[in-house]
């Protein structure tokens, strides 16, 4: 069943083009990596999901819903932004419950599920620590153990990855295909295109706001024209689309 | 721990650090404040009758809904961005949170309008006028908030007539209750319209703000370079930089010259503003004043002269060798501000002190004038933190100008007894950073 419909979407900002009427349907369960190369869109479309960004054209249905207020849309959208953003002044532990708080997350539920993301995250010597004094990574491990710790339906992830060393890479992975079991949906931004290989089960490739592919490892290899030599790796399938730069 | 209290734990600490890094600037803007009142007083009780008081009010609303209908491309408040990142991907009633957040950007309007009106007519006389003068304030920041999210399209129409139509209803003197129920409407407006804000230029804005404060607190003046060069427009071709290829010790004064060129139009009618109320303020006489008007003068004239060798400082730190030697490099810089200074000081002396004849005024304003410009190459060299420096240099500048207005061999004597040691350590505090 599909969860997320993103139809003919259009945004441009000042001279800049950033989406071209977009169009792509995810299914509920799948793990989707946006692939892209810098400026090609992936924030832009993320940001319109979760209405951060006004579109000029097209329509975003959740559930087959048109995406209506913005509180039924964060009750339903987890979000890790490419930035962290905290409150300077308050704790790791402080964010953390504050973001539980505002989620609206019953207080046993919070517990347990903080208690889980801090032992998998290994954030428990960090707990008592302003955020300022973590190292980049840490902090990214603080954002990614809010976005887990909200109930959702879809995550957005805008490159998840960034600054975490590989132990750090590998649980997060886990975290994500832990996700997938529970049938929720992943759309997840990266450059890692080796690592979107092990997590992803579809992808979407954008250039210049317009995808030039969409669907499984198959299909990307077919639109890059490397049916001939599948045995072709998705980046160097990504390379090649990139180079054609055609439209899918 | 409840939601409202770990925000209000947040805003106290942030406070707390704003307090411990920020001081001199919250203790110079207390002084700014309370110079203000006293010559707001002074011009209200003294100078001007209470007839006047409409037309004062006048200009303060041409010129508040002028900068806010017109040409303002900010909103009227910002969210910090942690605020603005919780709040928008959990599901809060985000109508509840933007209606706190704008009643409390009420807060200033309210301090000013009452804080005014007080002054012009001591309460409880000054209290309605205060009431009426909010509510105008409240209306204004309003529409400008709807205008801000507004779409594109015949934008700068609507924006004109709005500001006629206030403009007019300033004319007709409209009662107080009138602008209480445009804003309580707009108010509602903007509450009802919560769906169809622009968040992704609004986030834009509220980053800009909270990284600026942010990389100000810490003194993170690369911090701030970056975030300049992200989002400021490129600068426009210079006609003085394509014709001018100076070397040695004149590539300081040039570099200068150029960067002065650039800066921004706000920040000269700023320079002047301060700079005519530093006149009033000494010409009321007294040391208090001579040293409040001193502040400000100071303050002023920095600003743009010390830029370039912000500037500079920050160009050798990531791996300029400046052709000049030490010397090459104070004299050049000291150029340019030093004729600036001598021309604003001797119009300072001509207005504050009548012991001087044209050429005497011409002379006596010399000396002040080196020390001005020397006290912005050494701001300049000293960072964004404004720390003993600001203090000790207003200090030594009131001294200076309160014996020069009353002697020129006084003058001579301070420059003596409070510069040349100031010099000396100064100089050699900045031919260590020069010289690395």
């Amino acid at each position: 069943m599909d969860l997320l419909q993103v139809k003919d979407l259009s945004k441009r900002f000042a001279t800049v083009h950033a989406l071209k009427g977009v169009s792509f349907t995810i299914r509920r369960g799948a793990v989707v990596g946006l692939i892209g190369p810098n400026g090609a869109g992936k924030t832009t479309l993320l940001k319109c999901i979760l209405r951060l960004v006004r579109y000029e054209q097209g329509a975003i249905f959740l559930n087959r819903q048109p995406l209506a207020g913005r509180k039924a849309m964060a009750a339903m959208i987890s979000y890790i932004p490419e930035q962290p953003v905290y409150y300077e002044e308050l704790t790791v532990e402080e964010n953390l419950s504050l973001y539980g708080m505002l989620a609206g997350i019953p207080r046993p539920e919070f517990a347990e599920k903080k208690q889980m993301l801090v032992d998998h995250l290994d954030l428990a010597e960090h707990l008592k620590k302003l955020p300022d004094q973590l190292s980049k990574g840490n902090k990214q491990k603080m954002m990614i153990a809010m976005a887990f710790l909200k109930r959702f339906q879809l995550m957005l992830a805008d490159e998840p990855f960034s600054g975490l060393d590989p132990v750090m890479i590998r649980r997060l992975k886990d975290l994500f295909l832990g996700v997938k079991k529970e049938n929720k949906t992943v759309l997840l931004s990266t450059h890692l295109l080796d690592l979107a290989q092990t997590i992803c089960d579809e992808y979407i490739i954008l250039n210049h706001g317009t995808i030039l592919a969409a669907g499984d490892r198959e299909a990307i290899l077919r639109a890059a024209g490397a049916s001939a030599k599948a045995e072709c790796s998705l980046e160097e399938a990504y390379l090649m689309l990139l180079e054609r730069g055609e439209g899918s | 721990m409840s939601i409202l209290a770990l925000l209000f734990k947040a805003q106290l600490r942030g406070y707390r650090k704003l307090l411990k890094k920020g001081w001199p600037l919250v203790g110079a803007l207390l002084v700014f404040i309370l110079l203000v009142a006293d010559g707001a007083r002074m011009v209200t009780g003294q100078v001007l009758s209470s007839a006047c008081l409409p037309l004062i009010y006048g200009v303060v609303f041409l010129f508040i809904a002028g900068r806010r209908i017109l040409f303002l491309k900010y909103p009227p408040f910002y969210f910090s961005l942690p605020g603005l990142y919780f709040f928008l991907t959990t599901p809060v009633n985000h109508r509840l949170v933007l209606a706190g957040k704008i009643l409390l950007s009420y807060l200033p309007l309210l301090l000013l309008s009452f804080g005014w009106s007080i002054l012009a007519r001591p309460a409880p006389a000054g209290l309605p006028d205060g009431a009426g003068l909010f509510f105008t304030l409240v209306a204004v920041a309003n529409i400008s908030w709807l205008l801000y999210n507004a779409a594109a399209n015949r934008l700068l129409l609507r924006k004109i007539l709005i500001f006629l139509a206030i403009m007019f209803m300033l004319f007709i003197k409209t009662p107080g209750f009138v602008w209480a129920l445009i804003a309580a409407g707009s108010y509602g407006w903007a509450l009802y319209s919560a769906d169809g804000i622009n968040w992704s230029k609004f986030e834009n804005h509220c980053r800009v703000a909270y990284l600026t404060r942010k990389y100000l607190l810490a003194g993170n003046w690369g911090g701030l370079e970056a975030l300049a060069y992200e989002y400021a427009q490129p600068p426009a071709a210079s006609f003085f930089a394509a014709r001018v290829y100076a070397t040695g010790r004149w590539a300081f004064p040039s570099g200068q010259t150029l960067l002065i060129s650039r800066y921004p139009l706000l920040g000269w009618v700023m320079f002047l503003g301060q700079s005519a109320l530093s006149i009033f303020l000494m010409g009321k006489g007294g040391y208090l004043s001579v040293f409040g008007g001193s502040l400000l003068l100071v303050l002023g004239f920095v600003a743009p002269f010390a830029l370039p060798v912000q500037k500079l400082k920050q160009k050798m730190g990531q791996g300029l060798f400046p052709a000049g030697d030490f010397p090459d490099f104070l004299t050049g810089m000291l150029i340019i501000p030093t004729v600036v200074a001598w021309v604003l000081l001797t119009v300072v002396v001509f207005c504050v002190s009548s012991g001087f004849n044209p050429i005497g005024a011409i002379a006596a304003a010399f000396f002040p004038a080196v020390i001005l410009s020397y006290l912005a190459v050494v701001k300049g060299m000293s960072g964004p933190a404004l720390s003993g420096w600001f203090v000790s240099g207003a200090l030594l500048f009131a001294l200076l100008f309160s014996l020069l207005c009353s002697a020129f061999w006084g003058e001579a004597f301070a420059v003596l007894l409070f510069f040349i040691p100031y010099l000396g350590l100064t100089c050699r505090w900045m031919r260590g950073i020069y010289e690395g």
